[in-house]
């Protein structure tokens, strides 16, 4: 969900009000490619312009909105100056307001320069938007169309009733090893958990796409774990209603997987059809990541997930977690100074709502924990004991001494050698070895 | 923390379990227990061991039905290949049961015994035992059945009585 910065209500009206009669015939070349990038939309009664390229969005008045769409039709600044004075009801000063967006940060500057002399060099100055080719929207639209939003309701309900009706198919921990040896079960299980990760973060992409959203799918590395993420920030250029879609097809795949999982696990019990061994252990395995994964979304609305983002949504708020974690540190704690100045730029209605949604931010708390005990501690202590027992009493000539050796040495690189090379570095540019 | 306190002392008392293993007990502290399926077995002492030691372990019975194992479970299900002792003696320590079948066991008594373990998916674990001279064995904690063929009656019976008995501590005060 991107964050949206409600500006204090004073700062742009007051940089729109006419405080010298002088109008520039003409933007600086250097505002024309970042004009391009600004998405407009309107909210309700509030305006937002962003920057989905450097994740900054501020609501403005309406004059603003309007003034800023005049200047990305190709209208002069005079132009521009005077729709949003015709809005405003009163004469504005148009400079003012582009310098306000500047002080605000929606124009980086320094990297307009970079960029307008990249495109001078290329010829061209087109604005990037990156389609991902190769699925239309027009196929990306039956995917969230009325057939398929019906398809993940019955999914919701099918998997929601055999987990209630059905305890034999609920998932424990010892699920995870589905294999008799502990490193090749989870080893086994990581390309398949990986690609339901991409399914479900392509699932965001492909929605923002049946809505006509430019999306953007990334891989990344966080330490030696891969993960994906999708960049939907452009979804603020929708109306409201029409964002749900976008936030809530991640978890659309998890619970269509889960179902799935579900449904051939029940048939392979009933006889329906006979699965091999191996793929029922594996998909009882599926149903632990689907349903930890779902869990997450709705459990970490303090770190913006999916289900924070549908949340924020429907209470039409801006920057609804900032407002919650500075509302929860001021009663918990004390909040500095510059954090009392950004709490009392967050809207009124953002802080309003902040003061009861941080207890959902504890519920969410309280998910977690069930995730921890249930599945996380229980597995996390079982290995560690068998890697202890096994190089405690070692057998060279022992899979399993070997591979708790693996595993000993990568939990030592994952977790113990950056923060040392993290010391080093600090270390050499304390003595200007290192630039 | 109350919560934390609570989860831990309560629902999740089992995980501090997890960290020991189980202990040995007297045959008399639970009983022969003749209204179960099967027989009693004394109760081994039931460490965390290494690979190795399960290896070098000797078991009061044959299958084990307690003793030194592994501290990672397995997965409940059909294995076609043989299952280590030490997560099998785990995995009856979180209260399931164990389907053993002789290599001599003819293919159509083991698609019945396939069947059979389907139907108690999460309670079952089959799996071929070469050590086993003949027959199939049942086992669960503390307890053994032998059958020299498919009975899925007695099968279902010991299944069916002796799931979720233990879970690294008894679960029942009594059984009989």
């Amino acid at each position: 969900m991107p964050r949206v910065r409600a500006t204090a209500p004073g700062a742009l009206r007051n940089l729109l009000s006419k405080s010298e009669n002088r109008v520039t015939e003409t933007i600086d070349i250097r505002m024309t490619a970042a004009l391009e990038r600004v998405v407009v939309s309107h909210d309700g009664d509030a305006h937002v312009v962003g920057r989905p390229d450097l994740g900054i969005y501020l609501v403005v008045p309406e004059a603003g909105a309007v003034f800023i769409k005049a200047l990305q039709a190709g209208e002069s600044v005079a132009t521009a100056t005077s729709r949003a004075s015709e809005v405003a009801g009163a004469e504005v000063d148009g400079d003012d307001f582009l310098a306000g967006l500047a002080a605000e940060g929606l124009w980086d500057v320094p990297s307009e320069v970079e960029t307008i002399a990249a495109t001078s060099r290329s010829g061209s100055r087109t604005r990037e938007i990156r389609w991902i080719e190769g699925v239309s929207p027009a196929v990306a639209r039956r995917l969230f169309g009325p057939v398929a939003w019906t398809g993940y309701a019955l999914a919701t309900v099918f998997a929601a009733g055999l987990l209630l009706l059905r305890p034999d198919l609920r998932p424990t921990y010892e699920h995870l090893w589905w294999l008799p040896d502990p490193v090749l079960s989870l080893l086994a299980l990581l390309p398949v958990a990986l690609l339901l990760a991409a399914g479900h973060e392509a699932w965001h992409w492909l929605a923002g796409r049946a809505i006509g959203v430019p999306a953007v799918f990334r891989v990344s590395y966080r330490g030696i774990f891969l993960a994906f993420e999708t960049d939907v920030t452009q979804v603020v250029a929708v109306p409201r209603r029409r964002r749900y879609g976008v936030f809530l097809a991640g978890i659309c795949f998890n619970v269509v997987v889960l179902a799935v999982a579900l449904g051939l696990r029940l048939a392979h019990r009933t006889d329906l059809f006979v699965l091999p061994a191996w793929l029922d252990r594996l998909l009882a395995a599926v149903v632990i990541t689907q349903i930890l994964a779902i869990v997450w979304q709705w459990a970490a609305l303090f770190l913006r997930s999916d289900g924070y983002a549908v949340l924020a949504n429907a209470l039409r708020c801006h920057d609804l977690n900032r407002a919650t974690w500075l509302t929860t540190k001021a009663r918990l704690w004390r909040v500095t100074e510059a954090e009392a100045a950004e709490f009392a730029a967050i809207s009124e209605h953002d802080r309003r709502v902040a003061r009861w949604f941080g207890l959902l931010f504890l519920v969410g708390l309280v998910g977690m924990l069930w995730v921890l005990l249930s599945f996380a501690l229980p597995l996390s202590l079982s290995m560690v004991l068998w890697v202890w027992n096994n190089l405690a009493n070692p057998s060279l000539v022992s899979v399993a001494f070997w591979e708790s050796v693996a595993v000993v040495t990568i939990a030592v690189g994952q977790y113990a050698v950056i923060p040392l090379l993290a010391w080093r570095e600090g270390r050499l540019r304390r003595v200007g070895s290192l630039r | 923390m109350a919560l934390l306190g609570w989860l831990l002392t309560g629902p999740y008392q089992s995980l501090f379990e997890t960290l020991s293993g189980s202990h040995s007990e007297e045959p008399e502290a639970r009983g022969a227990a003749p209204c179960l399926p099967g027989e009693a077995v004394e109760i081994m002492d039931s460490p965390y061991v290494s690979e190795r030691e399960v290896e070098q372990a000797r078991f009061n019975s044959l299958p084990p039905t307690s003793g030194p194992h592994l501290s990672f479970t397995m997965a409940t299900g059909v294995y076609d290949h043989p299952v280590p002792a030490g997560l099998t003696i785990h995995a009856m320590e979180h209260g399931h049961i164990i389907i053993h079948y002789a290599d001599s066991t003819q293919d159509a008594e083991i698609r019945e015994l396939d069947r059979v373990a389907r139907r108690y998916g999460a309670d079952v674990i089959l799996a071929p035992n070469p050590s086993l001279p003949h027959g199939i064995a049942l086992t669960a904690w503390g307890r053994i059945d032998r059958l020299d063929a498919f009975d899925e009656r007695r099968i279902s019976a010991f299944v069916e009585a002796l799931r979720d008995r233990y879970y690294h501590d008894w679960k029942t005060d009594r059984d009989c």
